[in-house]
């Protein structure tokens, strides 16, 4: 439970509930700023060329499109799927984990996160989807009909987990991102008129905060929450299969599933940091999300640092004790002092060392510093991703096949266009859509409202009356 | 239907009025807040049946998962792999995952049927703030007697209703 004594107020400048209503919505209710018609339009063009044209090219012309080679099979796709995913476990982590966990200080940055998951599982299944080639005989991978090509699909394969993973994974944070929606859409109704009342009252489905529906309402996004937070961990011990199962020295790891999963929760809660310091700063919203919320996080990043630290040295330490030669030369060889040293080398300094600032009170309250480092988290965990899947299969069991990867122009803006529409998905989402969940910041609200005197205060109070 | 619609905007003062409410055996319709308050609705016993609902998707849902794939492999397509049939020790991944879509999905449908939300439904009641900042208490006031309507006047006056109104 949050303690307010021990770790401060939630919301600051002692807002009524009206306050909070005008605060939230006035990122819709006002025209849109500059800074925004900007940015949309940077996104905007990013996401139509890169998913207007290079995925179309890729399409009709084929993978041969990408720096993809016999040797290196997976390259930028699944790299930028792994590191998407990873990034939406933040709605789910950060928000669910919270609620099941009843750490009250999620609410100012929950819906924010949830809306990231969506677009950003959005933005990662774009790339399984292009990446089979042909999109069009996508349908072979699901169960259909009964045995209609004699055989059914093979359900013990990682790949076609990841099908049914992740296609739960976005149907369920969706669905729990709209429920959790339903209250503000019914104050946003209320407050319009014209073409968007009916627009708010199609999307608010009738509510009326009655005690009946938000008993109901509660028992339901608490029934969602458990089902989803098993779910964050299932899907991204999936995805760590799709290596784990393989036989390459590096892929091959029992180690994979826990390291991915901690690893998407933390360029999942770095991208949360990042996108939560612009919104703070943009929407002037330091009153909801305050230091405190940014040293509590920056707390985990710290803790969620220190795991991924040791377990890069786990795969360190069990490749030089296993003493097999293909799994040695990959982490001593490629890894540590090879051709792929700088990548990995990098990805130590932001993921295992750049965090541990943290630890630095001064740090945890400089937002500058928590922007730069938890880019630089993002940055370093699209690397491990790269150190993952292109160096073990580059260069494997026989020196004759070895054969090194470079992206093409290609792989370059199909990646740039899933930025861009994950750009565009959250600056349409912060400008039409209550950004923060009101409903819940006003029961911390009345929270505050409930402080009551401790005894000592309350004698104290007595003593000083009395004494007058 | 007329009702007697008392209005607050401060939770306390709602809660202590709940209070008394209760004590007074009041015929209380409904309580319209813009969010939870707990305490509320333990006071009122209000329950939902979605918890246990839950339950029992998710067992549906791990059984009939199950049943699918062993449809597939062990009936419609049978393999002899060393003299064992193709039950592998994989199905439980696809059945967490089944279970979880099952039961996400069927709760969800639970809780719209439930609760009577659908898209484009208008709202049951409409006052002017009750999904901002204000905190209403519904009576219906045919259930009412003279004295009792009364009574509950004086209640919510007492514990500070912002306004007592009638739609």
């Amino acid at each position: 439970m949050y303690k307010k004594e021990v770790r401060g107020e939630l919301i600051l400048g002692n807002k009524s509930y009206g306050d909070i209503t005008r605060d939230i919505l006035r990122s819709q209710e006002e025209k849109a700023p500059l800074w925004w018609k900007i940015s949309f339009a940077v996104f905007f063009v990013l996401m139509s060329i890169g998913l207007g044209y290079y995925v179309p090219l890729t399409i009709v012309k084929g993978i041969g499109m990408w720096g993809n080679n016999n040797q290196v099979p997976w390259g930028w796709a699944i790299i930028n799927f792994v590191w998407w995913i990873g990034i939406g476990h933040a709605g789910t982590a950060f928000s669910i984990f919270l609620l099941v966990f009843r750490q009250k200080w999620r609410t100012s940055i929950n819906r924010a996160a949830e809306a990231m998951t969506v677009f950003a599982v959005l933005a990662a299944g774009l790339f399984p989807a292009i990446h089979v080639g042909r999109p069009w005989d996508e349908i072979f991978i699901f169960p259909y009909g009964p045995n209609s090509r004699g055989l059914w699909v093979n359900f013990n394969s990682p790949l076609l987990w990841d099908v049914f993973a992740i296609l739960t994974y976005l149907t369920t944070s969706a669905i729990f991102w709209y429920i959790g929606m339903l209250p503000d859409f019914a104050t946003i109704r209320d407050r319009s008129k014209g073409m968007k009342r009916k627009i708010f009252n199609a999307l608010s489905f009738g509510w009326v905060g009655s005690m009946d529906k938000w008993r109901k309402f509660e028992d339901a996004l608490m029934i969602l929450g458990g089902l989803a937070m098993p779910l964050v961990i299932a899907v991204h011990s999936i995805v760590s299969t799709d290596f784990a199962a393989g036989v390459l020295p590096g892929w091959h790891e029992t180690i994979f599933p826990p390291f991915f999963v901690v690893g998407a929760i933390f360029s999942g809660f770095s991208m949360v940091v990042t996108l939560m310091v612009l919104i703070r700063k943009m929407f002037k919203l330091e009153e909801y999300v305050t230091d405190d919320h940014f040293d509590a996080i920056a707390r985990i990043i710290t803790f969620v640092s220190l795991i991924m630290g040791s377990a890069y040295l786990i795969e360190l330490f069990i490749a030089w004790y296993s003493a097999n030669v293909y799994e040695t030369y990959v982490f001593d060889e490629n890894y540590l002092k090879g051709h792929y040293a700088i990548p990995y080398w990098l990805m130590l300094v932001f993921n295992a060392f750049l965090p541990q600032l943290f630890w630095f009170k001064k740090v945890r309250r400089n937002l500058t510093l928590i922007f730069w480092i938890t880019i630089g988290v993002n940055i370093g965990m699209w690397l491990e991703r790269y150190n993952i899947v292109v160096p073990p299969a580059a260069e494997d069991f026989l020196p004759a096949n070895w054969f090194h990867y470079s992206s093409t122009i290609v792989d370059k803006w199909v990646y740039l266009g899933t930025i861009g529409l994950f750009g565009v998905g959250v600056l349409l989402f912060i400008r039409f859509i209550p950004m923060m969940a009101m409903n819940e910041l006003k029961q911390q609200a009345k929270r505050h409202t409930e402080l009551k005197p401790t005894d000592i205060q309350y004698h104290a109070i007595k003593k000083l009356l009395e004494d007058e | 239907m007329s009702k007697l619609v008392a209005v607050y905007n401060d939770d306390k003062k709602l809660m202590d009025a709940a209070d008394q409410l209760v004590k007074a055996k009041a015929p209380v319709e409904e309580i319209i807040t813009p969010f939870v308050i707990e305490e509320l609705l333990e006071k009122f016993h209000i329950k939902s049946n979605i918890p246990l609902l839950a339950f029992f998707y998710g067992v549906l849902g791990v059984t009939s998962v199950f049943a699918a794939l062993y449809y597939t492999f062990v009936v419609d397509y049978p393999l002899n792999i060393g003299g064992k049939p193709n039950l592998s020790l994989t199905f439980p991944v696809l059945m967490f995952i089944g279970t979880i879509l099952i039961t996400v999905l069927s709760t969800v449908g639970t809780f719209f049927v439930m609760a009577k939300l659908y898209p484009g439904k208008d709202p049951e009641f409409e006052y002017p703030g009750i999904n901002d900042d204000k905190m209403v208490v519904l009576i219906d006031k045919s259930k009412l007697t003279p004295s009792m309507e009364t009574k509950l006047r004086e209640i919510f006056e007492t514990t500070g209703a912002e306004k007592i109104d009638e739609v």
